[in-house]
């Protein structure tokens, strides 16, 4: 994970300072998109989400009471945002009956670059990518996910099996 | 490959990839950092509308007192030249209002949630006020100028929410 911003800018940031904001987004730019990315795979949608997600963290750092590491906060709030952006779209309901396939080519095309297992992880069907991220990169526990996707616990643990076993399927074709 | 090993290898990739987020490739600073100072723009208009709103209201709670004191002394209070000039006013001010909401609508804007309708019938309630204290007193010409400013804030904030809707939906 990326290394912990300088409080300093945390705190000017929490008081109204741009500049320590900007310093904190190309900070942590990368994850954050990463993280939106992964969640919603459409990059279109990313591009507006992260976007979404930066002036919406900008209206709530003060509720940062510097409780946990700043980026673990960050990161708890950016996926908020995105689940409940992401709700709010209809083009997010479209995509629950498209194919996945087509949904990893349009992010190919967009000329990012990305590993092989994150082009594997936007294969992955919604749900199933979305408790795979969650719990194995972002280390949510399932009862988290569970809560944030309206699903039960034991739907999330086996969500996350299935992701691991077709992904070590994948990997082993690659 | 084992399933021991197709794990091992999923594990490995893993643990590549949460030390590495994905560059987007684009610049999306200069966007966000225009609705941050724009939405720093509207909580500063949004806090001088308070204090504004606070103060008008001190100036008719003292003036009402005051036209209260009064009513005991004057046993008639005959329609004035203030209050028809208030209703003038007034009507006018509906006139604007209707024209700005039904241009903003016919252009596609749409008006922000949040607080807005509460802090517009708060301005409704202080015209009728003043509008009330007007009538019914011999005429007082600072609540005829406060009247002004009430129906100049209601124009602002009107204003100001269909701009920033369509602001944001640019973006």
């Amino acid at each position: 994970m990326q290394s912990e911003p300088a409080s300093e800018d945390v705190l000017l940031a929490t008081r109204g300072d741009v500049d320590a904001f900007q310093r904190l987004y190309y900070l942590h730019i990368k994850q954050v998109y990463g993280l939106v990315l992964r969640l919603c795979a459409d990059k279109s949608l990313a591009d507006d989400l992260v976007q979404e997600v930066f002036v919406q963290l900008w209206q709530k750092l003060g509720s940062f009471r510097g409780d946990s590491k700043f980026s673990t906060w960050l990161y708890r709030v950016t996926t908020n945002i995105c689940l409940t952006e992401m709700r709010k779209q209809k083009r997010w309901f479209a995509k629950l009956t498209s194919d996945s396939h087509d949904v990893s080519e349009q992010v190919s095309e967009g000329g990012l670059d990305m590993s092989q297992l994150d082009k594997l992880i936007l294969k992955l069907p919604e749900q199933t990518r979305q408790v795979f991220v969650l719990h194995a990169l972002q280390g949510e526990s399932h009862q988290q996910i569970a809560d944030w996707l309206g699903i039960a616990i034991g739907t999330s643990k086996a969500q996350f099996h299935r992701a691991r076993k077709r992904l070590e399927e994948w990997l082993q074709d690659e | 490959m084992s399933d021991n090993e197709k794990a091992q290898k999923l594990d490995r990739q893993l643990e590549l990839i949460k030390q590495q987020g994905i560059d987007p490739k684009r610049e999306f600073w200069s966007a966000i950092e225009s609705r941050v100072n724009r939405s720093k723009r509207y909580q500063r208009t949004g806090k001088s509308f308070w204090y504004g709103a606070i103060a008008a209201s001190i100036a008719i709670t003292t003036f009402m007192a005051g036209w209260q004191l009064s009513v005991l002394q004057a046993p008639e209070n005959p329609v004035t030249g203030y209050y028809l000039l208030a209703e003038r006013m007034n009507a006018e001010q509906q006139v604007q209002l209707h024209g700005m909401r039904v241009g903003y609508e016919t252009a596609g804007y749409s008006q922000i949630n949040g607080n807005t309708e509460e802090q517009l019938t708060q301005l409704a309630l202080a015209r009728q006020e003043i509008t009330e204290s007007l009538r019914e007193t011999s005429g007082d010409p600072n609540l005829l100028e406060l009247l002004r400013w009430v129906n100049e804030q209601e124009l602002k904030l009107l204003n100001q929410s269909y701009t920033l809707t369509q602001s944001v939906q640019e973006i």
